[in-house]
């Protein structure tokens, strides 16, 4: 009797979580749908009449140095510079990182833009792996902005930490190569920095758009297009509303504590100082970001991580399942890893807002929310072989937590198209209507798989690293 | 009877959503349909504009204040700007064939949009509460250059929100010239970077003769215009304020120093070369810095017992300066050093300075 009384309580007590888990999530993205629109329309009024073009001929436009890692990329390579050299930007330049490929990416990119080997001391402000081949520049003037290092494999961060450097820039711009930057983008991401007196703007991030489908022709965006396929257009909905909901309104609050990897602009003095990208960690991105944010806090320096919502850079998402969870399974590991090695921070008031608000929210809502809805599953099943289930009570439940999903798909659409509206074309509406109905049931399941595959490979298979990322090239579109 | 209320109150929720959503769905439809309608509107009014504007500004007839197709033309966008959409439409095709045509055609233009009511409107928005309404209107009266509203937008020079005042220093420098420039001494607020790289845009227009005595301005109080001065000096390469330059060495905020000092070293002059050899443990790590950008292209022989004592102390950045200096200046001296040197890192570097011509 006191077994049964005991087991009820505890599933009494189990139900009870689950739903107020529920509650706060739901609520959760209710706030910060509601800050999200508040920062998009004070961004939007802000900046709709800045003439961003005088900083083209300024003679104290910062520096900015583009650092883009390379792996086994000679199939868009030579474009992909290109593209990244046409970029309108009076003081710049163009580091790329031959992150040790064994294709011929080196050899391509000195025949297109006629290198040479040129002398080069290295500071080795933050330890990385050696040179390889060594440090390449132009022959041809046209090229000047533009350095190539070839160097012995170390991974992303490691490639970007020897950018970091050899660059002399006060700002970076990390990228992945394989990106396509608008050309306006270095001026939209290095205003904020410019634009700010009462802190110092430590990063600044961008939206990323999906660019499967667009047409692209010599490293230029030339038609955007809704992507063809269900995997691709569900991406495309999941990135509206993670970068227009829920990143907008975290840089509202100054709580932001991930730019993407494929573009984020940095101070470089402050990368430099907290020891630049996290080479042990496959979530450097989002690591190095709390590591600034926390040199920041500890030494009592008033900042801020800056957030642009102007679709400014454009990449290719995962066209398969396979490809598509390695990704999502790297971004879990990725973030079990950074709220490990920063825990400290963690309800701690000594960080404010860092520590009390977004990596409480991180933990519970980024961290722990796949595990709860998984356990909330097998809950269910439990529940379904051994009790007696009210079937309409259940359907109601899921039909609340379905069409609720589907409101927040709505909220980002509205944003979207209240705002930059970038899937002008006819017939689009509907399939986004039917992406938003159908992206709950043909992306969020492996986004949950790969979410629990993250947790167990990183518990259980620690050898793990990034996975493989294939991507078709955007020019071949 | 419990569960029967709960189930009865899901249910609703399920209702209320689906409504929710089926409500949303035709609101995207409408919301994308009316979009493109605006869109199509938009482009057909601009054209149509575009057209009337070119048309007005070449039917004007000598001797007569207008012609009849002006007058035609007049009453027609007067009519149009009492539309809201119509009005930023024709304020935009305004704003971008001003920049576009020269000469009288400008001031015909500026008369039309004093005529249609355009100014009127533009003014009001002086008077509205919000900030970026008031931002734009000023940007608009810089555009048509409307000199008679100078008094309204004085008050604006020290607005709370940046880019209000930012308008309006841009509105008097670049309507005003050097008089306007003069509105920058009122400014009690901070200047961002962003505001300095618009204003000096706007300076390139001047003559470097044109500007008054520098000297005043560095005597300034408010740090931030102090800072936009100096840029102008580097940028106009106006040198003949050297002795205010200098006392600003002394001047308690580490940025102006490290900005003198960048003077500096941009017309090489050497005066304050003991000075800051004296103080050099106190100088911040950015004043170190440039001032070793001032030695490497003033160094003589005499400074190789300065040097000396960084090229195994010090960051990184100085040692690599000292000894690149050191070479340059005193190669006996730098030999014996590339001899004794145990430091790692000084090693690295005479390697390099030893082995290559440096980039």
């Amino acid at each position: 009797m006191d077994f049964e009384n005991t087991f009820r309580i505890v599933l009494i007590g189990l139900e009870y979580f689950f739903l107020i888990f529920s509650i706060l999530i739901i609520s959760s993205y209710v706030i910060l749908a509601y800050f999200s629109s508040r920062e998009t329309k004070t961004y939007l009024k802000k900046n709709n009449f800045v003439e961003y073009k005088d900083l083209l001929s300024s003679k104290i436009s910062p520096s900015i140095s583009i650092i883009a890692p390379a792996f086994n990329e000679s199939l868009n390579i030579v474009e992909n510079v290109r593209s990244l050299l046409s970029i309108h930007y009076v003081n710049y330049n163009v580091i790329i990182v031959n992150d040790g490929s064994k294709d011929d990416s080196l050899e391509k990119l000195i025949a297109a833009y006629s290198l040479i080997k040129v002398d080069y001391f290295i500071h080795n402000k933050i330890k990385t792996q050696p040179l390889r081949k060594g440090v390449f520049k132009s022959k041809n003037p046209a090229f000047d902005k533009l350095i190539v290092i070839d160097k012995e494999n170390g991974g992303k961060a490691d490639a970007l930490n020897f950018g970091i450097n050899i660059s002399q820039s006060k700002y970076l711009a990390c990228i992945d190569v394989d990106c396509l930057l608008l050309e306006d983008s270095l001026q939209r991401m290095v205003k904020p920095f410019l634009d700010t007196n009462d802190k110092k703007v430590i990063a600044s991030g961008g939206v990323i758009r999906i660019a499967n489908s667009c047409k692209i022709e010599n490293g230029k965006l030339i038609e955007i297009n809704f992507p063809k396929k269900w995997i691709e257009r569900a991406q495309v909905l999941e990135y509206l509303r993670s970068f227009l909901l829920g990143r907008m309104a975290w840089a509202r609050l100054n709580g932001l504590l991930v730019i993407s990897g494929a573009f984020g602009m940095f101070d470089r003095e402050i990368a430099i100082k907290v020891g630049g990208y996290d080479t042990n960690t496959v979530g450097e991105d989002m690591e190095i970001i709390v590591r600034m944010r926390r040199y920041m806090e500890e030494t009592k320096q008033k900042y801020k991580v800056a957030y642009i919502p102007d679709p400014l850079c454009w990449t290719e998402a995962p066209d398969n399942y396979k490809i598509f969870i390695s990704q999502r399974n790297r971004w879990t590991r990725g973030t079990i890893e950074t709220l490990k090695i920063h825990k400290k921070i963690g309800l701690n008031p000594k960080y404010g807002i860092l520590g009390m608000l977004s990596f409480p929210y991180w933990f519970i809502f980024e961290r722990l929310a796949p595990i709860v809805e998984v356990a909330g599953i097998v809950y269910f099943v439990l529940l379904v072989v051994f009790r007696e289930i009210n079937w309409s009570f259940v359907l109601g439940i899921f039909l609340i937590a379905y069409l609720f999903s589907l409101i927040f798909s709505f909220v980002a659409i509205f944003s979207e198209e209240l705002t930059y509206r970038q899937y002008k074309k006819k017939g689009i509406g509907l399939i986004l209507v039917l992406t938003i109905i159908l992206e709950p049931l043909i992306l969020h399941p492996f986004v949950l798989y790969a979410a629990i595959k993250g947790n167990i490979d990183y518990y259980f298979n620690k050898n793990k690293k990034w996975g493989v990322m294939t991507r078709k090239g955007l020019s071949k579109k | 009877m419990d569960t029967f209320w709960l189930e009865y109150i899901i249910w609703m929720i399920v209702v209320i959503l689906a409504l929710i959503i089926t409500f949303f769905i035709l609101m995207l439809k409408i919301l994308r349909y009316h979009n493109k309608l605006k869109d199509s509107k938009i482009l057909t009014y601009k054209n149509e504009t575009e057209h009337l504007l070119i048309e007005y500004l070449y039917s004007a007839k000598k001797g007569l204040n207008f012609s009849n197709c002006q007058l035609d033309i007049i009453k027609k966008l007067k009519n149009d700007v009492l539309n809201k959409q119509k009005r930023k439409v024709i304020t935009a095709v305004f704003v971008n064939l001003i920049q576009e045509v020269s000469g009288e055609l400008i001031d015909s233009m500026r008369e039309l949009y004093e005529e249609i009511g355009l100014l009127y409107c533009t003014e009001k928005n002086l008077e509205s509460n919000q900030s970026n309404l008031i931002a734009l209107a000023i940007r608009d009266l810089r555009r048509f250059k409307i000199k008679k509203v100078e008094k309204k937008i004085d008050k604006f020079i020290n607005h709370p929100r940046k880019e209000v005042r930012r308008e309006a220093h841009l509105y008097f420098i670049q309507l005003f010239k050097l008089k306007g420039l003069e509105n920058l001494k009122k400014l009690k607020l901070p200047l961002t970077e962003w505001d300095q790289i618009q204003l000096l845009n706007e300076l390139k227009n001047f003559n470097s003769l044109e500007l008054p005595d520098i000297s005043n301005w560095l005597k300034l109080e408010n740090d931030y215009v102090l800072i936009f001065i100096l840029n102008v000096i580097k940028i106009f390469n106006r040198i003949d304020a050297k002795e205010e330059l200098l006392d600003l060495l002394n001047h308690q905020n580490s940025d102006i120093r490290v900005k003198v000092i960048d003077l500096l070293d941009h017309f090489e002059i050497t005066e304050a070369n003991p000075k800051l050899k004296e103080r050099y443990n106190n100088l911040t790590h950015k004043e170190k810095s440039v001032f070793f950008n001032l030695i490497e292209k003033t160094a003589t022989i005499e400074d190789t017992s300065f040097l000396k004592k960084f090229v195994y102390q010090e960051t990184f950045e100085i040692k690599f300066k000292a000894l690149k200096i050191l070479k340059g200046i005193n190669q006996k001296e730098y030999n014996l050093i590339s001899k004794e040197s145990r430091n790692i890192e000084s090693n690295e570097i005479i390697h390099f300075l030893n082995s290559s011509y440096g980039f």
